[in-house]
C-alpha cells in the first residue's frame, strides 16, 4: 500500500548556528488543545493530573511534568505538549488536536534576548520573562506563543504556514546583530 | 585652524575624507563639521530660498545650515547635519542647493530679489491662473528652493527597529544625566542611559571645567566606566530620544553604524520604561541682527566646543557679542586657545567687570551689522562711544540658552515661561513618570545639573519603590547665570531668525501686520520652524519677535508645538525590515513546493500563496492552461489544494445555539455527517462572509470561512462568544493549520478516491472519517465548480504527500492539478460566491439569497438587514452577463448602462464584479449587480469599460450559468 510521508514544516531552513545563537527545530511533540467548558476548569485539571501529573497552567505560565508540559494558550484555554491526551475529557473540556497546526523552533544562546527584542515587543529578558513563563505576542508580523524553557532558551510556537517567515524573520534580526560585531 | 595640542580626538588615528571633492584630514573623533572647520572652510551650503552663502552654526544636532549629502548613488543620503556625521576614511560628503557649484550659485540671483520674497509671496503672486498652481508654480518654486535630493533609486542602506525595557530611562548623558544614571545604577534599578553623541558627558566635553577636582570629560569618562561595569546599566551612544508617548513609552533613533563606511545604518527602538529623567540639556539661540547669517557667525558656545573637544577654532580674530554670562568662559577658552578674542555684552553693566581678563570686554555694545562676501570679514558695532567697524573672521553670539523642552511637550505638556533665565522651562508632570533635570530644566551650572540629576533619580526610585544608595555628587562650579533681554538689533539689512527656512525679523513682523497673530499662523505664514531642525534655534527668538509686533509679552504669545520626532528620522528606519517581502508574513501551504515544482506562478490570497495556474509544456499563455485546467475538471478530474480556506472547530452543549445566532441560516437542524452551506452577517445586516458548516457530531462542528475572511470570523466569533453571548458555553479553535485539504473535483473524482480509500459512498453536502493509506482524515462532498467532487484532509504533515498523490492519480485519468484561474472559471461558470460579490455593500437579498435568513430564529445582523431600502427593486441584484456577439469582452470593475443610455456615472445601473472566458461556453461570462436585475432577466443591456475603453452589448441572465439544475454536483 502507498504511505503518505510526513514532511517538515521548516525543512532545511532549520538549524540555524551562529555565534552567540542556535535556533533548531522544537521538540513539542504531541499538541492538544483544551478548553474547559463552563464549570469544569477543575475537573479538567483533576482529570490531568491523574493522568499527565500536571494542571491546568496560569495565565501566563507552563507547568511540566515529565515528558508532558501544560501551557497557557489563551483565555480559557491550554495547550497539552508531549504525549497525546490520554485523560477522558469527554464533556468536561474542547478538545482539538493541534500537532500538525502549531509548530516550534528554540531560540538558544547568550544572544537569544538581543535577537528577539528586534522582534518582539515584550520584555523576554530572565528577570521579566523566567523559567516556565508564557507570551501570546507578536514576532514581527506573526502571532506567536513564546515559552522560556530556561535561561539559555526561549521556545517559539506559531501556526504552521508561518514557520518560513518566523525562521526568516529571527535570521534577518539576528544578522543585523551580528553586523554590530 | 586644528590647534596643536588638546581637544578629544584621536590624534595617533588621521583620517581623511572629500567634502564636494576636495580631500580633508581629520582624525578619529572628529564631525564633518569640526574637521571642516580645523580644514578652515567657513561656507558649507547655500541656504533654502535665496541660496545664501551659510557656514556651521552649531555643535549639535541642532544644525540649521549645515545640511549635506553624505554617500553616493543609490546609498546617498540628502540632509545629513555635518556636526553629527562621523567622519571615517573614504567618506564622500557633499554641499547642497547650489549649482553649478558652492561658491558660484547660479540661484543666488535669489537673493536679488529678495524684496518680492517675502512671507506669503506665493500666496499673493501666483493666483491667478488657478490651473497654474498645480501645473507650473509648484513645481517650479519647490526645484528652486529645496535641501538636498534623494537618488530616486531604491536605497540598499539597512537599519533596523528593537525595543527595550528599562526602569528608568534617562535621556542624555550630561552631567545630569550621568549623575541620575549612577544614582539609579547604583540603587539597583533596571537603567538605561541613552544620549546622541557618540559619548557621553554633554556640555563637560565642550567646557573646561572640574568635577571631583578632576577636569568634567576625565570625571565623565569615569562615570562612564562606572556604569559599564554594571549589569542592570544599558549604555547607548548615537541614540536620540525622538519622541514621548503614552503609558512610558519613548521612540529613539540610534546612528548604528554611520560612523562607518558600511554596516547597519540605523535602529529606531521603542523602548518602555517604568520612570524616565529628561536631561536633553539646553540649546543656545542667536540675536536677531543685520546680517547675521553670513559663515562664521556662530553660536558661542559651539566655537567653545569645537576649540575644547576638537581642537578646531574657526577663526583667529573673535568677536564675542550676547546678553549674559557665557560669554566670558568661551572668550576665555579662546585666549587658552591662542585666538583674539573681544567681547561685546549687550548689557550695560556686565556682572564680571572687564578688569582681570586677559581680553577686552565692551559693555552696552550691539553688533549693528556685518560684512564679508563669502565668509564674515568686518563687524559693525554700536558702543556707547559710537559707532565702530573691527575686523573679524569669527562672530561667537550668544543670546542666552533654550532648555530642550520638547519631549515634555509631546504630550500636550506647555512650557512655561521662566523670567530669570528668560527662556521657557518645562511644565512639571508634563510626562507621566518623567523627570527633568539639569539644563533641560533650566539648571545652567554645573554643580546645579549633577544635584538636579541625583534628586530626580531619587524621585524615579521612590517611584519605583526602591531604596536609595547614597551617592555623593560631585563638587562641581557652582554660580548663577545672569541675562539681559535682548531679541532683535534694529538697522539696514535683513536680520535672520531661521536660518534654515530663510525666515527673517521682518518675515513675521510682515505677519503679526497681516494678521497672522497666532503663534501657529506666524509660523505656517512663514515656514519658520519647519523642517529638518524644527525651530530649534529660532523659534524662542521668532516668537519674541511676534510678541513684540502684536503688543503682547512672550508667555502670552506662547510656543508653538513641539511635536515627535525631535531629530529627523528615516522612514528606512521606522520601517525597517518591511522591505519587499519583509512586508507582510508569508504563508505556505503544504503543497507549495510540489506547485512551484511545477512551475506554477504563485499568487498572493490574503497572507497566503497559491498556485495561479499548472502551464504544461507547450503553453506559452495562462489562459491556454485556464482553459486546459477548466476542461480537465469538468471532464475528468482537477486537484486544488484550499487549505487555506479558514477552518475552526466548534464544540459545547451550545455550539449549535451558537452557530445559530451567528450565521443567517439554521445549523442546529443540520445532521451529524451533514454539511451546510451558510451565510454569515455583520451587525448592520450585509453579508461579512459565506462557507460550509459542517456537523461533525453532537456537540460538534467544523466551520470553514473564505480565505481572506479567516481572521475577521475568527475575530467576530470571539466577540460573539465573549460580549454578545457569554452565557453560550460553547468553544472554538482555528485548525486552518492542522489541516491540508484538497479539492478533488470533476466526474471522475471519485475513481481518483477510491484508489487512495477503498469504496466511497457519500451523498452530496454530506462529510465523514476516512482512513487514506494508513492516515486519519476528513472526506466532504461539496464542490465550488458545480462538478461531483470532494474535499479530503488530513493532518498538515501529510499535505505535500498527499497532494503529490492525487495529481499523480489524476493525472493517470486525463486530470490534474488546477490553480485559481480555473477555479475562478469553474465558480463563475457555476454562479459561486466570492469576496468580489462579498464585497461588503450586499446583502443576502441582493445575492439571491433573501430566503436564506431563517424566520425560525433571530441572528446577528437579521433586524437591521430587514430594514426599508435593502430588500426591494431599488437595491442592485446579482445577474449573470452574456455577450450577444461571441467575441465579446467582459471586464471586471466594468459598468452597466441601459441601452442607449449615455455611458456616465449617473446612469450607472449597475458593475461587473467577476468576469472570464468559459472554455465550457466558448465565450466570456460575467457577474454583476445590477438594479432590479433580477426582472430584467433577457434584457439586453451595455457594458462600458472606460479604463480600457471596451463596450459590449450583452443579455442579462440568472447567475449559475452551467447546470442549473445541479445534476452533475448531485449526481
Amino acid at each position: 500500500m502507498v504511505r503518505l510521508v510526513a514532511s517538515d514544516p521548516f525543512g532545511e531552513a532549520l538549524p540555524v548556528d551562529q555565534a552567540g545563537l542556535r535556533i533548531e527545530v522544537g521538540d513539542a511533540g504531541a499538541l492538544t488543545w483544551i478548553s474547559p467548558f463552563a464549570g469544569q476548569e477543575q475537573a479538567v485539571s483533576a482529570a490531568l493530573e491523574a493522568t499527565h501529573g500536571l494542571r491546568l497552567s496560569e495565565p501566563g505560565r507552563m507547568l511540566a511534568s515529565g515528558e508532558a508540559r501544560c501551557l497557557w494558550f489563551a483565555r480559557g484555554q491550554a495547550l497539552l505538549c508531549g504525549p497525546a491526551l490520554a485523560a477522558d475529557l469527554d464533556g468536561l473540556a474542547a478538545v482539538v488536536d493541534q500537532s500538525d497546526g502549531w509548530v516550534s523552533l528554540k531560540i538558544c544562546g547568550e544572544q537569544h534576548v538581543d535577537v528577539l527584542a528586534r522582534l518582539v515587543p515584550v520584555d523576554l529578558r530572565v528577570s521579566a520573562f523566567p523559567s516556565g513563563a508564557v507570551v501570546r505576542s507578536l514576532v514581527k508580523h506573526t502571532g506567536a506563543m513564546l515559552v522560556r524553557t530556561s535561561e539559555e532558551t526561549v521556545e517559539i510556537f506559531v501556526m504552521r504556514s508561518f514557520a518560513k517567515t518566523l525562521v526568516g524573520d529571527l535570521r534577518e534580526a539576528s544578522e543585523g546583530l551580528a553586523l554590530r560585531g | 585652524m586644528r590647534l596643536a595640542g588638546g581637544g578629544l580626538i584621536d590624534r595617533g588615528l588621521p583620517l581623511r575624507f572629500r567634502f564636494d571633492g576636495r580631500d580633508i584630514d581629520a582624525y578619529q573623533g572628529d564631525t564633518v563639521a569640526s574637521a571642516l572647520i580645523a580644514a578652515g572652510v567657513r561656507m558649507v551650503g547655500r541656504s533654502f530660498k535665496y541660496h545664501r552663502p551659510r557656514g556651521i552654526v552649531t555643535a549639535g544636532s541642532e544644525e540649521p545650515n549645515a545640511l549635506v549629502t553624505v554617500g553616493e548613488g543609490a546609498a546617498r543620503e540628502p540632509n545629513v547635519r555635518a556636526t553629527v556625521q562621523e567622519v571615517f576614511n573614504g567618506l564622500e560628503v557633499r554641499s547642497q542647493n547650489a549649482w553649478p557649484s558652492l561658491r558660484w550659485d547660479a540661484m543666488s540671483v535669489n537673493d536679488a530679489l529678495a524684496p518680492m520674497l517675502a512671507a506669503g509671496f506665493y500666496y499673493k503672486t501666483f493666483m491667478w491662473p488657478r490651473a497654474f498652481w498645480e501645473g507650473l508654480y509648484e513645481p517650479v518654486i519647490r526645484r528652486a528652493a529645496g535641501l538636498g535630493a534623494l537618488s530616486g533609486e531604491a536605497d540598499p542602506g539597512r537599519s533596523e527597529t528593537a525595543f527595550a525595557f528599562c526602569d528608568l530611562l534617562v535621556i542624555g548623558g550630561g552631567p545630569a544625566g550621568l549623575m541620575a544614571a549612577l544614582t539609579a545604577a547604583e540603587a539597583g534599578a533596571d537603567v538605561i542611559l541613552a544620549d546622541e553623541d557618540d559619548r557621553m558627558g554633554g556640555r563637560l566635553l565642550a567646557v573646561r571645567e572640574e568635577v571631583d577636582g578632576k577636569p568634567g570629560a576625565e570625571w565623565a569618562k569615569g562615570a562612564v566606566t562606572r556604569l559599564a561595569a554594571m549589569p542592570n546599566v544599558r549604555l547607548m551612544t548615537r541614540t536620540t530620544v525622538t519622541g514621548a508617548y503614552d503609558q512610558g513609552t519613548f521612540g529613539a533613533l540610534e546612528r548604528v553604524q554611520r560612523h562607518r563606511a558600511q554596516g547597519l545604518r540605523d535602529c529606531f527602538w521603542r523602548i518602555a520604561a517604568k520612570q524616565a529623567v529628561l536631561c536633553a540639556g539646553a540649546l543656545e539661540r542667536g540675536i536677531a541682527f543685520p546680517d547675521n547669517d553670513r559663515p562664521g557667525i556662530m553660536m558661542a558656545g559651539a566655537v567653545q566646543a569645537y576649540a575644547n573637544r576638537w581642537a578646531a577654532l574657526p577663526g583667529q580674530r573673535v568677536v564675542l557679542f550676547g546678553n549674559n554670562d557665557s560669554l566670558y568662559d568661551v572668550a576665555s577658552d579662546l585666549v587658552d586657545a591662542g585666538a583674539d578674542p573681544a567681547v561685546y555684552d549687550s548689557r550695560a553693566e556686565p556682572e564680571r567687570a572687564a578688569e582681570g581678563q586677559p581680553f577686552a570686554v565692551h559693555a552696552g555694545a550691539q553688533v549693528v551689522g556685518t560684512t564679508g562676501r563669502r565668509g564674515l570679514e568686518r563687524v559693525r558695532i554700536a558702543t556707547v562711544r559710537g559707532l565702530r567697524e573691527v575686523r573679524a573672521d569669527c562672530l561667537c553670539v550668544s543670546g542666552g540658552w533654550n532648555p530642550a523642552v520638547h519631549l515634555t511637550c509631546h504630550m500636550n505638556g506647555r512650557p512655561v515661561w521662566d523670567e530669570a533665565i528668560q527662556s521657557f522651562i518645562p511644565q512639571e508632570d508634563a510626562i507621566p513618570g518623567m523627570r527633568v533635570a539639569g539644563a533641560a530644566g533650566g539648571v545652567f551650572s554645573t554643580a546645579g545639573c549633577l544635584a538636579s540629576g541625583f534628586e530626580a533619580a531619587k524621585g524615579a526610585l521612590d517611584a519605583l519603590a526602591k531604596r536609595v544608595v547614597p551617592v555623593a555628587v560631585p563638587r562641581a562650579r557652582d554660580g548663577h547665570y545672569r541675562i539681559s533681554p535682548l531679541w532683535v538689533v534694529e538697522g539696514p539689512g535683513r536680520a535672520w531668525l531661521d536660518q534654515q527656512n530663510d525666515v527673517t525679523v521682518k518675515d513675521v513682523r510682515l505677519a503679526a501686520q497681516e494678521n497672522f497673530t497666532s503663534v501657529e499662523h506666524m509660523k505656517r505664514y512663514t515656514t519658520q520652524g519647519m523642517a529638518p531642525d524644527q525651530g530649534k534655534g529660532s523659534n524662542v527668538l521668532a516668537l519674541a519677535v511676534l510678541a513684540d509686533a502684536t503688543g503682547r509679552g512672550i508667555p502670552e504669545t506662547g510656543t508653538t508645538t513641539f511635536r515627535p520626532p525631535y531629530v529627523p528620522v528615516p522612514i528606512a528606519a521606522m520601517g525597517a525590515g518591511g522591505r519587499g517581502h519583509g512586508f507582510a508574513p508569508e504563508r505556505f501551504t503544504t503543497s507549495h513546493r510540489a506547485s512551484v515544482a511545477r512551475g506554477a506562478p504563485m499568487i498572493e490570497a490574503g497572507l497566503w500563496y497559491r498556485p495561479s495556474y499548472f502551464p504544461v509544456a507547450g503553453e506559452t499563455t495562462w489562459r491556454e492552461s485556464c482553459d486546459r485546467e477548466v476542461r480537465m475538471v469538468r471532464e475528468a478530474v482537477g486537484i486544488c489544494d484550499v487549505s487555506t480556506l479558514g477552518k475552526i472547530d466548534v464544540q459545547g452543549p451550545d455550539a449549535a445555539a451558537f452557530l445559530d445566532f451567528l450565521y443567517c441560516n439554521l445549523m442546529s437542524e443540520v445532521g451529524a455527517g451533514r454539511v451546510r452551506y451558510g451565510l454569515m452577517l455583520r451587525e448592520d445586516g450585509f453579508v461579512m462572509d459565506d462557507g460550509t458548516c459542517a456537523r461533525l457530531g453532537e456537540g460538534h462542528y467544523l466551520v470553514t470561512t473564505t480565505t481572506a475572511a479567516a481572521g475577521q470570523v475568527m475575530r467576530y466569533m470571539e466577540f460573539a462568544a465573549q460580549v454578545l453571548r457569554p452565557d453560550l458555553n460553547v468553544r472554538f479553535a482555528s485548525v486552518t493549520d492542522q489541516w491540508a485539504q484538497f479539492a478533488v473535483a470533476g466526474p471522475r473524482s471519485r475513481e481518483v478516491l477510491e484508489s487512495l480509500t477503498g469504496p466511497v459512498d457519500l451523498p452530496f453536502m454530506a462529510c465523514a472519517p476516512v482512513e487514506m493509506c494508513g492516515v486519519a482524515g476528513r472526506l466532504f462532498r461539496i464542490s465550488f465548480s458545480g462538478e461531483h467532487s470532494y474535499e479530503i484532509a488530513v493532518p498538515s504533515r501529510y499535505g505535500d504527500a498527499l497532494f503529490r498523490l492525487l495529481v499523480a492519480q489524476s493525472e493517470g485519468l486525463g486530470g490534474g492539478a488546477y490553480g485559481m484561474e480555473a477555479l475562478n472559471v469553474l465558480r463563475i461558470e457555476k454562479g459561486f460566491l466570492t469576496h468580489a460579490e462579498l464585497h461588503g455593500r450586499t446583502t443576502a437579498f441582493d445575492l439571491g439569497l433573501g430566503r436564506m435568513v431563517s424566520d425560525k430564529k433571530e441572528c446577528i445582523g437579521k433586524v437591521m438587514a430587514a430594514r426599508p431600502g435593502l430588500n426591494g427593486p431599488e437595491r442592485e441584484h446579482l445577474v449573470g452577463l452574456r455577450p450577444l456577439a461571441e467575441d465579446g469582452r467582459l471586464l471586471a470593475g466594468a459598468h452597466l448602462f441601459a441601452e442607449g443610455a449615455e455611458a456616465i456615472r449617473e446612469n450607472s445601473a449597475g458593475y461587473v464584479t467577476s468576469a472570464g472566458y468559459s472554455p465550457t461556453f466558448g465565450h466570456d461570462l460575467a457577474l454583476g449587480f445590477l438594479a432590479d436585475g433580477r426582472a430584467r432577466h433577457g434584457e439586453v443591456i451595455e457594458m462600458v469599460d472606460h479604463l480600457r475603453d471596451v463596450r459590449t452589448v450583452c443579455e442579462v441572465t440568472g447567475p449559475v450559468f452551467f447546470d442549473p439544475e445541479g445534476g452533475r454536483m448531485r449526481g
